[in-house]
């Protein structure tokens, strides 16, 4: 099969092309592509994931729940508000609306009198 | 994920796709087979958005038997329908597929299998995911309606309230017809939009150019790992990839033979883009824009072009304006423009325009190199009016990072290199186009 010479070199170039996409499909890659880390999300603190699924357990869906998390990197609040869907999540600046007060601290916080502990926090009914 | 959870998912995302056949053999005339499963994908999403969000409107529930009776109405409906006749661009004469073709559309398939494997096990987990497309999905589904704090609620505002539904109401009812909110088995349905754009670009192409030409740009689509990847499962830059699919190669029929297959089809894609993201709104605008000069020069009224793009835009528009009210728009800072703020704005527009290219170009280096090849050394192909659009819609995506309400440079790094990717199916859909055919199928008409 003979093609002419700008067919050919049409090829060539798509073909190139092809490669420089296949460079993602390496063995390598391949194998750190089926083998994810499995942390859903939480790399950034994998200790969050309890507090947030005590939180869940310990309050209704229909509950606003005020929260007070690191406010940098903002992963922390769009973990919270997805994870607790259909909950109303609220920063704790307007705690005042909310049936719950939800504190994680990594340090370790100091359980106010009435609240709950949970994993990495407290948790106060108001 | 249990065995369950993903056959359940496998027969809701089938049961969708036959629903949507139900309305795509209305105005399927012409087209291969590749593209009527394409369609089907693509028109199942629309009906199971569309359902979900009547039947919560109505203040049903959504449920899987609710989804079967509304998707069995479409099929009856269909059925007592009379179905169009052939349009002049019929499929050609069918031939066994060259060796070349075979072995393309394999590795397409593998990296569609590859990825359907990685969305399964990683789930949908991405930023973007939880803060803005699954956690409205999530919050529709669990509660059963649309709940109006999705748009005016300030502690949610991070969420881009004003974003189209189609991700969020897709999602959640596949998992009301579940009955439950399984991200692993959920996510399935990216695969899915990928393996629905892989068909329709590999078979627009087979149509129009050669098998061999379908093959390779099924395969471009499918190697986009940039595009396929994690991170962008649960999102909507990959059903936004198929939208511009969808739009591009209708608009391509339109021009070519404008018939009413060819324009429901135009209707159907734009709707899907407008509905999907703004960018694909946008898209659908410039395709409009690229459409009126020829008809201008035929001095005739661009009517056809106008039902066929701007109105499923004005009726998405006004079925958001129902659903949600207004919503200040908060991400884009008008007052650059609109305020002379000149002093600021060329200073942000030297910024931008500098970290697209020592950045974003250079990491894309050498397939941009191979597409400059590709485009010098071959023919003009019948997907060429695709670069005006595909063009002025990346120079749109550099002035929505300039007129960023943050910080233009956190827009471009964190933006424009993910939203640019989705077009990538008009690249290869271009590229595909502009290759000859191999002496085998060299018999392929090419129109």
């Amino acid at each position: 099969m003979k093609l002419p010479r700008r067919a050919a070199l049409s090829w060539i170039a798509a073909s190139l092309l092809a490669v420089t996409l296949l460079t993602a499909f390496s063995p390598a890659r391949i194998r750190e592509r089926l083998n994810p880390p499995g942390e859903g999300g939480f790399g950034f603190d994998p200790a969050y994931r309890s507090f947030l699924e005590a939180v869940a357990e310990a309050t209704p869906p229909t509950a606003t729940v005020a929260l007070s998390v690191p406010a940098v990197p903002d992963f922390y609040l769009h973990r919270a508000v997805y994870r607790l869907a259909p909950r109303r999540v609220v920063g704790k600046d307007r705690v005042r609306e909310a049936g719950f007060l939800a504190v994680y601290s990594r340090q370790g916080a100091s359980i106010p009198p009435g609240a709950r502990p949970i994993p990495g926090g407290f948790l106060q009914t108001r | 994920m249990t065995g369950g959870s993903i056959f359940a998912v496998l027969a809701a995302l089938s049961g969708a796709a036959a629903g949507g056949y139900a309305v795509v053999r209305l105005f399927a005339a012409g087209l291969s087979r590749a593209e009527k499963v394409a369609w089907s994908v693509a028109c199942g999403m629309l009906l199971s958005a569309g359902l979900s969000a009547l039947l919560m409107a109505a203040g049903l529930l959504p449920g899987p038997k609710k989804f079967a009776a509304g998707l069995l109405a479409v099929g009856a409906a269909s059925a007592l329908a009379l179905r169009p006749g052939r349009s002049p661009a019929s499929v050609p004469a069918k031939k066994a597929a060259p060796v070349a073709t075979k072995i393309l559309s394999a590795v397409s398939y593998l990296a569609v299998a590859l990825f359907a494997l990685e969305a399964a096990r990683g789930g949908m987990w991405s930023t973007d995911h939880v803060a803005i497309w699954g956690f409205k999905a999530k919050t529709m589904f669990e509660t059963g309606t649309i709940p109006h704090r999705l748009f005016d609620d300030p502690a949610v505002a991070f969420s881009n309230p004003r974003y189209p539904l189609l991700v969020p109401l897709s999602l959640s009812s596949f998992a009301a017809a579940l009955r439950a909110w399984d991200e692993h088995a959920l996510a399935l349905l990216y695969p899915l939009l990928q393996l629905a754009t892989v068909l329709l670009v590999s078979g627009f192409l087979s149509r129009r150019v050669s098998a061999v030409s379908g093959a390779f740009g099924g395969l471009l689509v499918s190697l986009c790992a940039g595009l396929y990847k994690p991170a962008n499962v649960g999102t909507a830059d990959i059903p936004m990839a198929l939208g511009f699919a969808l739009a591009a190669t209708a608009w391509l029929d339109l021009r070519e033979h404008p018939d009413s297959s060819a324009t429901a089809r135009l209707f159907v894609g734009s709707l899907f883009c407008a509905a999907t993201k703004s960018e694909g709104s946008l898209f659908v605008l410039f395709l409009f824009v690229a459409s009126v000069p020829p008809v201008i020069r035929h001095r005739r009224v661009p009517l056809r072009e106008s039902v066929a793009m701007m109105l499923p835009m004005a009726l998405h528009a006004g079925a958001l304006q129902l659903i949600r009210g207004h919503v200040a728009d908060r991400a884009v800072d008008w007052s650059l423009i609109f305020s002379g703020n000149v002093v600021e704005l060329l200073p942000r527009v030297r910024e931008v325009l500098a970290r697209i290219v020592t950045v974003e170009l250079v990491a894309a280096a050498a397939p941009l190199a191979c597409l400059a090849a590709l485009w010098l050394v071959s023919a003009r192909g019948p997907a060429d009016p695709l670069s005006g659009p595909l063009v002025l819609q990346i120079l749109a995506y550099a002035a929505a990072c300039v007129l960023s309400a943050f910080d233009p440079i956190w827009q471009v790094d964190s933006a424009f290199a993910r939203i640019t990717l989705a077009l990538f199916p008009l690249v290869a859909l271009i590229a595909g186009a502009r290759l000859p055919a191999l002496r085998a199928t060299a018999s392929m008409p090419r129109s």
